[in-house]
C-alpha cells in the first residue's frame, strides 16, 4: 500500500509541474488528472482511518493507473521528436488507462464490503481485463500517429501502425464503458443488499450514474456548453465519486465495527458468565461439598466408637443431617452448572436435568450429535436453554409429556423442545420470558426460533453454532 | 454379604482433599482394611498400585490435574495393567453417565459409590471386598434414579414387573449374587433364580448367569432411551 502511495504522490507532483513544462498540454493534463487525485486521495484516506479495508488500496489502484496513464502521455508528448519513444510511452499510457477503468469495475463490483456478490461477478471482471488487453493491442498498433490520452496533437507517426486495424481503432473507447457496468452491478446487488449496505451503494451510485452520463454526453457537451465547462464537470465529478465511494465505506465501517465490538463484548460476557458459574460449582465441589462428607467419615468413625445405644442414635441423626445439607449443596451446584455437562456433555446432561422433572420427557438425539463437544459457553448457553424451555413446559403448557431433539445441522447444531399442549400466539404474547431467552442465545451467536398456535403446542428451537470454541476444554 | 476373610483387605486410596482422604483412611483401619498406601492425584495412584499390588482401591472420580473424570480413566488403566485387583470409584455426581463410562468396557471388578457412602462403613468395606473378588457394586440411590426414570418412560416394559421382580432387578442392578440377593430380601435362592429368569424373560434379555455381565446388561437396559 505504501509504495502506490508514494508512487500516487510522484505521478501527482509531476501533473502538477506539467504546465510549467510543457505549456497547453499540461494544462489539460491537469484537468484530466482531477478524477484520478481524487480517487488517490479517497484511497489514502480510506487507509489512515480503515487500514487494510479491501476497498482502500483499490481506490488508490484507480489512481495511480489513471495518473500514471497522463503522466505517461505527457511524457510521449515531450518525446514527440523521437517516434519510437513516443509510441512505446503512448501504449504504456493506454494500458495503464484501460486497466485503470478495469480496476474502477472491479472496485465497484466489490463494494462496499470488498467481496464479489458471486463467483460470476469474479469472472466478469477477468473478462473485462481480457477486453481491455485486447482494445490495447488494437489502439496501440491501430494508430495511424503514436497513441497518446490528452489528444494534445503534434504526435510522430506510429512505426508499428498496422494500417488494416485502422477502421476499428475507435472501439478502444469501449474501455469507458467499464464503469457503466460497474453501475449496473451495484444496482444489481442494492436490493438484496442488507439495509447497512444500501445506505452507503446510495450515493455511489447516484455519483457513478452522473459519471456515466457525462461519459456519453461527452460529444453533446462539448458541442453545447464548451470544452473548459465541460472538463470542469469532470474534475466536480473526479471528487464526487471517490468521495462518495469513501463517505459510504466510512459510514459501514463504523457501524460495522460498533457492531462487532457489541457482539464480541456479548459473546466475552456470556464466556466470563460461563466460567464463573463453573469455578462457583468446583468451589462448591471441593470446598463444602468435601467438607462435609470428610466430617460424615469422622461422625461414622466416633458412632463406630461409642457402645451407648442413645449416643449412637445421636450420631445417626446427625449423619443424616451432613447428609441432607450434602444433597442440597450438590443439587445446587447442579443448577448453578452441572458436572455431567462438563465431563460428558449435552445429551448426558440433558437426560440427567430431564430426569429430574415431573413430568415424561422423550429425549432424542441423532447419532451425529450424540458424541461432538463444543464450546463450553454454548454448551452452557445450550443446556439451560433446555432446562428454561422444559421449566415453561411444567408451568404453563399443560401436557403430559414434551420432547428434547438434538441434531446436526452443517456448522450448527439444533436443539428442539416441543410439547402438545395448549400453546400460544407467538405475535400476540408479549413476554420477556422469550425475550430474554433469545437474548442469551445471541449472546454466544444462537438462534432462537418459536414455533406456537394455540391449541397446537409449543416448539422452541435453538439453533448453535457447532463445534470447538477458542476456549474449548 | 459373606463371610470376612482372615487376611486383612490391602488398599490403596486417591482422594486429592487432605480431610476426606485421613478421614476415610482412619474409617477403614478400624476395620480389618489394611490402607498400604494414600495418595492425592491419578498418577501417584497408578504408580501406588504397581508398587503395591493391593487388593482393591478406593479412589476418588475427580482429581488433579483436570478436575474431571481422572479416577475412573485409571480405574480403566488399572483393570487393565492389574485384573486382579478390584476398583471402587467414590464420587459426588449422582448422573448415571459417570457409571455407564465406568461400566463401558464390562463391570468385573468396578464399583461405583456415591460419596456419602463414606457414612457407612461398612457399606464401603463391603463393597471393597466385593471389587477385590471380581464382582460389582453399584450405589442403590443410582439404580434407584435409573428404574425410577425407565419406569415413567411410556410402554416401558419395566411396568411389567411385579413389585417383587422390581426389587430382585433392583438388587441385581446393584452388582448383588443370587445368594446376597436372597439374603437382602429374605427369600431362598431358588426362588432368586425364578425370578431373574422371568425378568429376563420379560425384558427381553438374553439370561446372564455370570453376576457382574448381568450388571452391565441390567445397567444397560435401564439406560437405554431411544436415541
Amino acid at each position: 500500500m505504501r509504495p502506490l502511495l508514494v508512487l500516487g504522490a510522484a505521478l501527482t507532483l509531476a501533473v502538477f509541474l506539467s504546465p510549467a513544462l510543457l505549456g497547453a498540454a499540461g494544462s489539460d493534463a491537469l484537468f484530466l488528472a482531477g478524477l484520478p487525485i481524487g480517487f488517490l486521495a479517497a484511497g489514502a484516506v480510506a487507509e489512515t482511518l480503515r487500514p487494510s479495508h479491501p476497498i482502500g488500496v483499490r481506490l488508490v489502484l484507480v489512481g495511480v493507473l489513471h495518473l500514471g496513464a497522463v503522466v505517461s502521455s505527457l511524457a510521449a508528448y515531450a518525446a514527440r521528436d523521437a517516434p519510437v519513444a513516443a509510441t512505446a510511452l503512448g501504449a504504456l499510457s493506454v494500458t495503464a488507462f484501460a486497466f485503470g477503468f478495469v480496476a474502477l469495475l472491479d472496485l465497484l463490483a466489490r463494494y462496499p464490503d470488498g467481496r464479489y456478490a458471486g463467483r460470476w461477478v469474479g469472472r466478469l471482471v477477468a473478462g473485462a481485463l481480457l477486453v481491455a488487453i485486447l482494445l490495447v493491442v488494437l489502439t496501440a498498433l491501430g494508430s495511424r500517429s503514436a497513441p497518446e490520452i490528452l489528444e494534445a496533437g503534434g504526435m510522430p507517426p506510429n512505426p508499428w501502425f498496422v494500417p488494416v486495424l485502422e477502421p476499428v481503432v475507435e472501439a478502444g473507447g469501449a474501455i469507458a464503458l467499464a464503469p457503466l457496468l460497474g453501475l449496473l452491478l451495484l444496482v444489481r446487488r442494492y436490493p438484496s443488499a442488507p439495509e447497512a449496505d444500501r445506505r452507503q451503494m446510495r450515493w455511489p451510485i447516484l455519483t457513478t450514474l452522473v459519471v456515466v452520463a457525462g461519459i456519453a454526453a461527452t460529444g453533446v457537451l462539448e458541442s453545447t456548453v464548451g470544452a473548459p465547462i465541460q472538463t470542469g464537470l469532470f474534475v466536480a465529478l473526479g471528487i464526487a465519486l471517490p468521495g462518495s465511494l469513501l463517505v459510504g465505506l466510512m459510514r459501514h465501517s463504523e457501524e460495522a465495527e460498533q457492531l462487532a465490538a457489541v457482539e464480541a463484548s456479548r459473546a466475552r460476557i456470556a464466556e466470563a458468565e460461563e466460567s464463573e458459574r463453573r469455578r462457583i460449582e468446583r468451589d462448591l465441589h471441593d470446598g463444602a461439598q468435601q467438607q462435609l462428607i470428610a466430617l460424615l467419615s469422622r461422625v461414622e468413625l466416633a458412632r463406630q466408637r461409642v457402645t451407648d445405644d442413645a449416643a449412637r442414635a445421636e450420631l445417626d441423626e446427625v449423619a443424616d443431617g451432613i447428609r441432607q445439607v450434602h444433597r442440597d449443596l450438590r443439587e445446587l451446584a447442579r443448577g448453578i452448572h452441572p458436572a455431567v455437562l462438563a465431563d460428558h456433555g449435552l445429551p448426558d446432561a440433558i437426560v440427567s436435568a430431564a430426569a429430574r422433572l415431573p413430568m415424561q420427557i422423550h429425549v432424542a438425539v441423532a447419532p451425529a450429535a450424540a458424541t461432538t463437544r463444543h464450546a463450553p459457553a454454548v454448551e452452557g448457553a445450550a443446556y439451560l436453554f433446555v432446562l428454561e424451555a422444559l421449566t415453561n413446559v411444567v408451568k404453563h403448557a399443560e401436557a403430559g409429556t414434551a420432547e428434547v431433539r438434538l441434531a446436526s445441522r452443517g456448522a450448527m447444531f439444533e436443539v428442539a423442545v416441543s410439547d402438545t399442549g395448549v400453546g400460544f400466539e407467538p405475535e400476540v404474547t408479549t413476554g420477556s420470558g422469550l425475550t430474554n431467552m433469545g437474548d442469551r442465545l445471541a449472546a454466544v451467536g444462537a438462534l432462537l426460533i418459536v414455533e406456537s398456535r394455540r391449541g397446537r403446542g409449543t416448539t422452541l428451537r435453538g439453533l448453535f453454532p457447532a463445534g470447538h470454541g477458542t476456549d474449548a476444554a | 454379604m459373606g463371610p470376612m476373610p482372615p487376611e486383612p483387605l490391602r488398599v490403596v486410596l486417591a482422594e486429592d482433599n487432605y480431610l476426606v482422604r485421613e478421614g476415610t483412611r482412619r474409617l477403614l483401619e478400624s476395620t480389618s482394611v489394611d490402607v498400604v498406601a494414600a495418595v492425592g492425584d491419578a498418577d501417584a495412584l497408578l504408580e501406588a498400585v504397581g508398587a503395591h499390588r493391593p487388593d482393591a482401591v478406593l479412589a476418588d472420580v475427580r482429581m488433579p490435574p483436570g478436575h474431571g473424570t481422572e479416577g475412573i480413566r485409571a480405574a480403566h488403566e488399572i483393570r487393565r495393567r492389574h485384573a486382579g485387583i478390584g476398583v471402587v470409584i467414590l464420587s459426588q455426581h449422582a448422573d448415571e453417565a459417570y457409571v455407564i463410562e465406568l461400566l463401558r468396557d464390562g463391570s468385573a471388578g468396578l464399583g461405583y459409590l456415591l460419596k456419602e457412602r463414606v457414612g457407612d462403613r461398612d457399606e464401603l468395606v463391603r463393597a471393597l471386598h466385593e471389587t477385590a473378588a471380581g464382582g460389582s457394586v453399584v450405589d442403590p440411590t443410582l439404580v434407584e434414579a435409573l428404574v425410577r426414570r425407565r419406569r415413567a418412560a411410556a410402554e416401558s416394559p419395566l411396568r411389567d414387573l411385579t413389585p417383587r421382580e422390581l426389587d430382585v432387578l433392583r438388587e441385581m442392578a446393584q452388582g448383588k449374587s443370587n445368594a446376597a440377593i436372597a439374603a437382602a430380601l429374605s427369600l431362598s435362592e431358588s426362588s432368586i433364580e425364578k425370578y431373574t429368569n422371568v425378568i429376563f424373560a420379560k425384558l427381553g434379555l438374553g439370561e446372564q448367569r455370570d453376576v457382574h455381565r448381568r450388571v452391565t446388561a441390567v445397567i444397560a437396559f435401564l439406560r437405554e432411551r431411544g436415541f
